[in-house]
């Protein structure tokens, strides 16, 4: 009875760390997300223009490849230019994290990330950014955090 | 005789729990092998993030010191690849990083069309890969990265 009673407290053990680590996953997964708009943002916000609950950013639309961005081969027009970038925004909307991206022709579209209590977005120096989302459960309130470098 | 006859029900009981207990027990540690397969490819594939992520810092650094850069390399060739291997401190190799330059843009549009594949593992490893695709903009007022792809198919 004994070794039945131990095996099933481990089968036990075992399912809330898979829960635990489900958990962990989804806010790991928003975290990157984040962190790769980051990287290939045009335009991060400022220490001043940090809005709460809110990151925007733009970046180059990662559907259009450099040729389909220069039409002209002689340089003249930039692979860069602001009808080739779109405006993606994370949010909290309900204590739900979406990303909303918008296309140069103003039409939106959103996608639910994950349950969040809160989104902070902070600027401890020029060169970095700070994300952090608080999550929380029944019992427990997690803040996880990335901090990405911006090579620019 | 009763006696017997109860020692003997009870030893079927046990045999029967044992067996019972087993199966319960290879159940589980079958559950776990997957749990332990899925933790391992997940930390592969941060680990090949982070390489990749490496190679093109490494290339940003690199062209950040010499615009030039390969030296020795003509005009003529706008595509060349380089591949480096990360150690950790006790000197083993965690893995590597591929990067090829596309330089057919140097001159046009002043931007490098650049590509980083993480590798964990030895230079010779068949094992996971993340690829991560990037646009370096080369003016020298406005020296970055302007797109920037990650987990993309290679495709320079």
């Amino acid at each position: 009875m004994g070794a039945i009673a131990y095996t099933l407290r481990q089968a036990g053990s075992v399912k809330a760390n898979v829960k635990n680590l489900d958990q962990f996953n989804e806010v790991t997964h928003a975290l990157t997300l984040i962190k790769a708009d980051i990287k290939a943002a045009l335009t991060v916000p400022t220490d001043r223009e940090i809005v709460d609950n809110e990151l925007t950013i733009t970046r180059v639309n990662p559907a259009l490849t450099f040729l389909d961005r220069t039409s002209e081969s002689d340089g003249s027009d930039s692979p860069f230019a602001a009808e080739d970038q779109i405006s993606v925004r994370y949010y909290v909307e309900e204590g739900v994290l979406r990303r909303g991206v918008t296309l140069p022709d103003n039409s939106v579209t959103s996608i639910p990330l994950l349950k969040v209590e809160h989104l902070t977005v902070e600027r401890p120096t020029a060169q970095e950014i700070d994300v952090t989302l608080l999550t929380k459960n029944s019992r427990v309130e997690k803040a996880r955090k990335i901090r990405v470098a911006i090579l620019k | 005789m009763r006696g017997k006859k109860s020692s003997g029900f009870l030893i079927v009981v046990a045999l029967l729990l044992t067996v019972l207990v087993a199966l319960i027990a290879l159940g589980l540690l079958g559950i776990r092998k997957g749990s332990y397969a899925s933790s391992r490819a997940a930390v592969s594939t941060v680990q090949a993030r982070a390489l990749a992520r490496s190679g093109l810092n490494d290339i940003w650094v690199k062209l950040g010191k010499d615009p030039f850069f390969p030296t020795g390399i003509g005009d003529e060739q706008d595509v060349f690849s380089y591949q480096e291997e990360v150690k950790d401190d006790a000197d083993r190799a965690v893995g590597s990083y591929f990067v090829k330059v596309n330089r057919k843009y140097r001159q046009s549009h002043q931007v490098i069309l650049l590509e980083s594949t993480g590798r964990v593992g030895g230079l010779d490893a068949d094992s996971t890969t993340f690829t991560i695709y990037a646009e370096l903009s080369i003016k020298s007022d406005d020296f970055g990265f302007k797109v920037w792809e990650e987990g993309t198919i290679p495709k320079l």
